[in-house]
This record gives structure tokens, sequence and C-alpha cells, in this order.
């Protein structure tokens, strides 16, 4: 059974701002979808259509295979997490937590030892009898979360809900948010604007631009399959590097060659592995021209293999994150990133050369933006 | 700069609102006092000094037991009826609807309305024969000379008076309430009924503590309203404290009288006052 299905769904405002455009997605049964993109793209306008805080302007909802766009929101038997957490200043934790069960004339033993196993849950045992106004801003979320979770929804759905928290205590709640998922094994729907969050949590991720879903696809293949240029960017950190060039035919090899900025530059032209010769073989590219994607992880300072392309670029700074360093260099004018293991003896200001492994390289249209690369897994699964 | 000069300069800056409170606060409240201790002359000397004999003669006095009583009873009225007022017409304009300028202005209006322009306009309403009320329900009842109504009228024209500032006051109270915990709420299952009794009333409670303590001790100072409506009458029945002393002062010459009323209403008010913040202390919490 589907938990929640939303076809052509539309939110309009005024005449014709479309906030969200063409809405469509199934969800079901215990997944943990996120909705990732940029601050502004419709996430929450969405989640709160969903919740029945919105009206849906256009196009339909069914939950539980119910159609639902007119249900109020109590009738939809779902929980929300709000980004702002939305405690209620007057009342006490535990009164916080127990709130949805008091409105529903739940007797008091039994809120009783609902508010304990969920408090002890969250670690919120000792602080029952405060205000919210007393809480750190962990607290706080743990508050917002116990008092999602009382009812134990079939549906949760999250606005941001760690974005408030700094870095550390973000990482540590989101370890918790997995395991709550596990545990009670209900449906949850997150919304963030966070990529990592979203690859760390979600089994699925609806990427978002400007109203619209971009894809919807696994944390995994969304990384190693990017439909377009934007979810190529937007997922993984650091972010794909690119580079705008044609594409050239040359006897039995394909070629990149790079724009180049300056005549007498760097080596600029690479020889295209034939993955990617074969996936550009039979498509028109107008002119030519796309631009190349390149995960910073896919530079090496190292030769790995004799197919492997390289660049001679300055290194102006390095970060290092533990395992890993981050060298930032420029090329044709464009800032880039390579992401090397620590072990690399990463100096700056220095001329390096550097390989790439252009085996899993995307290439797109320089119009479109979409990825000739991009592998359609329903097409697949068709044929 | 050394530490042990004695700085003038701030006490300079003090100069000016001290003038003001002595002349119009600690002067007449002190005299106050001092003339509730005297018999007095018809131009308000004091002439002769009888001790408490004018607050003896106050406590067993009937007269001054109506006033007392029926000032409470218009206080418990106007209190309630003000903050009702207040409270639904802030609630109503919390919501976003066409027209809202309207109502708030017309809601808060009252403030703007001096008590004896507005007991003029409701003696008409309330004339037997040529008001409205009466046309409006096919009544005949001589609303201000009856006893049994003039208390009620003069009160309830006093509590649309003090309505407008407590809409203002509730208003404030309401759009501090944050808006997202109305939607946690009714993802919640809460309706509006529970939004308003667990939410709504208790995120304005506060000010609410401070609108009561103000509307009661305005309450007991009513007296434009009585002055134009009834000048205390039918009988003795609108006979408010305040109008008393004004009777007792200007028409009784009974100066020492009416400034031993004076004190024992400051009393009153101070004792209520007190009480009322030490029960806050103990139960509106935020
Ligand atoms: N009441 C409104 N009227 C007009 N535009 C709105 C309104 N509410 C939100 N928007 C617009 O809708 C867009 C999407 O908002 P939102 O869903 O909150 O984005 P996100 O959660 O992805 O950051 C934003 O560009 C915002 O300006
Ligand atoms: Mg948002």
């Amino acid at each position: 059974m589907a938990e929640v299905v939303l076809k052509n769904v539309y939110k309009t405002y005024g005449e014709n701002v479309n906030v969200v455009k063409d809405f469509n997605l199934e969800v079901k049964e215990k997944e943990f979808i996120v909705f990732v993109g940029p601050s502004g793209c419709g996430k929450s306008t969405t989640l709160r259509m969903i919740a029945g805080l919105e009206e849906i302007s256009d196009g339909e909802l069914y939950l539980q295979d119910e159609f639902a766009n007119f249900l109020e929101p109590k009738e939809r038997n779902l929980a929300f997490v709000f980004q702002s957490y939305a405690l209620y200043p007057t009342m006490s934790v535990y009164e916080n937590i127990a709130f949805s069960l008091r409105v529903r004339k739940v007797n008091k033993d039994e809120v009783d030892k609902r508010v304990r196993e969920v408090a002890e849950m969250l670690g919120l045992t000792a602080v029952l009898p405060n205000r919210p106004k007393d809480l750190s801003g962990g607290q706080k979320q743990r508050v917002a979360i116990g008092n999602a979770i009382i009812r134990n929804p079939k549906l949760l759905l999250m606005d941001e809900p760690l974005s408030n928290l700094d870095a550390k205590l973000r990482t540590q709640m989101r370890v918790e948010l997995a395991k709550i998922h596990e545990k009670l094994q209900n449906t949850i729907i997150y919304v963030t604007h966070d990529q990592i969050e979203a690859m760390t949590l979600g089994t699925r991720i609806v990427v978002m631009k400007d109203g619209i879903i971009q894809q919807v696809d696994s944390p995994k293949k969304l990384y190693q399959n990017p439909i377009n240029r934007f979810v190529a960017s937007f997922i993984g950190s650091p972010s794909m590097n690119f580079m705008d060039g044609r594409i050239q035919i040359n006897g039995d090899h394909m070629y990149f060659d790079v724009l180049t900025k300056s005549r007498f530059d760097e080596k600029s032209k690479f020889l295209l592995p034939n993955k990617v010769k074969r996936a550009l073989e039979d498509r028109f590219i107008r002119g030519n021209e796309a631009i190349l994607g390149i995960r910073p992880e896919k530079f090496s300072y190292k030769q790995k293999s004799e197919n492997d392309q390289y660049i001679d670029v300055w290194v102006h700074a390095r970060e290092l994150l533990g395992s890993d360093i981050y060298a930032y260099f420029e090329f044709q004018g464009k800032q880039m990133i390579a992401s090397v293991p620590a072990d690399t003896e990463v100096e700056v200001d220095s001329h390096v050369r550097l390989y790439i492994d252009l085996t899993d390289a995307c290439v797109f249209d320089k119009e479109t933006e979409e990825n000739y690369m991009y592998i359609d897994s329903r097409e697949e699964k068709r044929a | 700069m050394n530490g042990k000069k004695i700085k003038v300069e701030p006490y300079f800056y003090l100069i000016p609102s001290f003038l003001v409170f002595g002349a119009f606060l600690f002067y007449p409240f002190f005299k106050t006092i001092y003339l509730s201790l005297y018999k007095t002359n018809k131009m308000g000397q004091a002439k002769l000094f009888v001790g408490v004999e004018n607050y003896t003669s106050l406590l067993t006095s009937k007269s001054f037991y109506n006033s007392l009583i029926v000032t409470l009873v218009f206080v418990a009225i106007v209190v309630a009826g003000s903050m009702l007022l207040g409270l639904v017409t802030a609630v109503l304009c919390n919501k976003a609807f066409p027209g809202i300028r309207f109502f708030s202005t017309a809601f808060a209006l009252p403030m703007a309305i001096a008590s004896s322009s507005a007991a003029m306009i409701f003696k008409i309403m309330l004339h037997p024969s040529i008001g409205i009320i009466n046309k409006i329900f096919h009544l005949d009842i001589n609303w201000i000379s009856d006893p049994r109504y003039a208390l009620i009228c003069v009160a309830i024209l006093t509590a649309w008076l003090n309505s407008g500032i407590n809409f203002l006051y509730f208003s404030a109270g309401l759009s501090n309430i944050d808006d997202t915990i109305y939607e946690r709420a009714s993802v919640d299952g809460a309706s509006h009924i529970q939004q308003f009794f667990r939410l709504t009333l208790p995120g304005i409670a506060p000010i609410m503590f401070y609108t009561l303590v103000v509307d009661i001790i305005q309450a007991f100072q009513s007296f434009g309203q009585v002055k134009i409506l009834t000048q205390g009458g039918p009988g003795e029945s609108t006979n408010l404290i305040v109008y008393s002393i004004y009777r007792d002062a200007f028409f009784n010459y009974r100066f020492g009288s009416a400034a031993a009323q004076s004190v024992i209403l400051f009393l009153i008010i101070m004792a209520l006052t007190l009480i009322m913040f030490r029960v806050e202390k103990k139960g509106v919490k935020y």
C-alpha cells in the first residue's frame, strides 16, 4: 500500500506564481524520503500541503489510498516536526510531549506511561518538569520529536528539524533520527537544504529546484547517475567541477577540448574513455558544445592508469579534512577542487600535474544542462 | 572625579518631574490624609482636629456601606464586561479578513471617546420615549430612573468605554503568540476550542493579569458617566464611592468626610492590588 501519493500537485500564489509545479511522487510504507534543494525551492510548501497546513492549488493527494485534498490536518493521522520546533511556551516539557494524547482524552496512566517511555528514549527524563525556554537547542529539538512520535504516527513529516543546531549536535541527532526510524518503522518525509543530511538519512531523495522535481533516486544513484548539471552539482561535497568545451571526433577517438582562455595555455584536450564515447556517439550535440563534469575525488597526484588524462595547474590553497585533503586550483579561469588522500604531499603555491580519471565523468548539454551519461533505471528495467 | 564628591548634577534633571509629581500627586495625597482628620469650613479649610471621628462616623453610616456595595457590584460588572468584550474583539481581529482595519478601529475607538460625551449619547439612547433601545426591543423601561436598571446601565457603558484599551492590549498579546504553535496543535489534533483554552488563554495570561489590575483601578475611579447619567440616583442606587466623595465635598461641604472616604478608597485599591500581585506570583507563570 502506498503511504502518500501526490499526483500533478501544484501550489499557486496569486495569479500565476507557481511555487510547486506538477509534483508527482509515490511514497511507500516505511520509506525515509528526503526532499532536498536550495532554499525557496518549495520543499516546505510541498510538505505543508501533505500535512494540510497549506491548500493544494491543483492536483490530487492520497494518504493511505484515501483522497486527502480536503481533510483537516487532524484527520490525516500524521505528525509534523517544525523547523522552529513550535513548542508550547506555557507548558512543561511533559505537557508538550503529552499534548496530542491529552487532546484525544487518553487516560492519565496511559499518557504518563507513554510520555516516560518517549522521554527515556530521547534522554529527556530529567527535564520533564522544565519549560521550553529553559532548554538547550538540542533538547528543544528532542521535545519536538518526542511530541511527534508519542502517537506512533504512520507518517512523520519533518521540516528542516536539525537546521537550528550546531554542527556536532546535528551529526549526533542525524544518527539518532536514523535509529528512531529503524525502531519505529514508520514512513518519514524529511525536508532539508543540506545534501549531506539527505545523503545520510534518505532511502530515497527527491531533488527539487524552483518548485520542480529534478530527480528521485537513492543516494547512491543520485551521486553516480545525476540527471542534469543541477543535481550533479548539488549532490556531493565538495561539489562537482565543471569545464566548458567541445566534443571532437578524430578517427576512432573522441576528445573533449576545453574552452581555453589564453591560447598558449596548459594542455586542455582530453581523450574520452569508451564508456563516454559510446554514450555520446549517437547523440546530436548542437555545435558539439558540452560541459564536462568531474568529481573532486577523480583528480589524483599519481597516475593510476594509462588512460588517465592530466592537467598542469597551480594549487593556491588546501584544506585538511581528516582523511582527505582538498586542493584548490584554478583551471581555465574556473575555481576547482581536487580531493586527494591525506597522505598526499599537497604544497600550496606550487605547480602540480593532476591526473584525471574520466571513466565516470559526466557530460552535460550546454543548453539544457541534461546529463548525456544519465541512465534511466525505469527504462532499463523495461528493456 | 574622586568618587567622594556628591554629584549634584543628576538631581537637577529630576527637579521638573518632582515638581510635577509634588504638585499633583504628593501634595494632594498628604493633604487628603491631613484633611481626613479635621472638620472643615465651606472653603475646605481645616478648622477643628477630630482625630479618627470622620472614619468612625463613616464606618457606622448606612449610606457609606451602600456606596461600598454599589461600587463593588459596579466594579465587578465593569471589569468582567470590559475584559470579555476586549478579549472577544481581539480574538476576532487576530485573523486577517477583508475590512479588518475598519473593525479594529471600531473596537479600539471607545479609548478615544470622553466618558462624559459617551454618557450624553447613552442618555439619549436610553431615553424612555425617544431612545433607540426601547424602540428596537419594543420595551417601555425607564432605564436610568429605575433603581433596578440604573447601575447596570452605567456599568455597561463603562465596560464598553474601557474595552477599547483592553482590545489593544489583548491584540498585542495575541500577536505575540507564535502562529506555528497553532499549526502544530492542529496537526496534533486539537480543535479550535481546545486551542483557545490550552494555547491562547495561557499565552495572554500575563497581559490579562496586567489588564485586570489596571481595569479594576480604573473602574473604581469612574466618575463622569455617573455624574451625567444618574447623579448617583435614583435614590442612592448608583452612588459610587467616587461620586459620594464628590457629593460630600462639593454639595455638603464636608471635606473632612470626603477626604476620609478617599483614604478608605485608596486603601481598598491598594489592598486589592497587593493581593493580586501576591496571587500572580503563585499562579500565572510563563
Ligand atoms: N504566502 C506566500 N505568497 C507568495 N509566495 C510565497 C508564500 N509563501 C511562500 N512563498 C514562496 O514560495 C517559495 C517556496 O517556499 P518554501 O516552500 O518555504 O521553500 P523551501 O522550504 O524550499 O525553502 C518561496 O520562494 C517563497 O517566497
Ligand atoms: Mg523551508
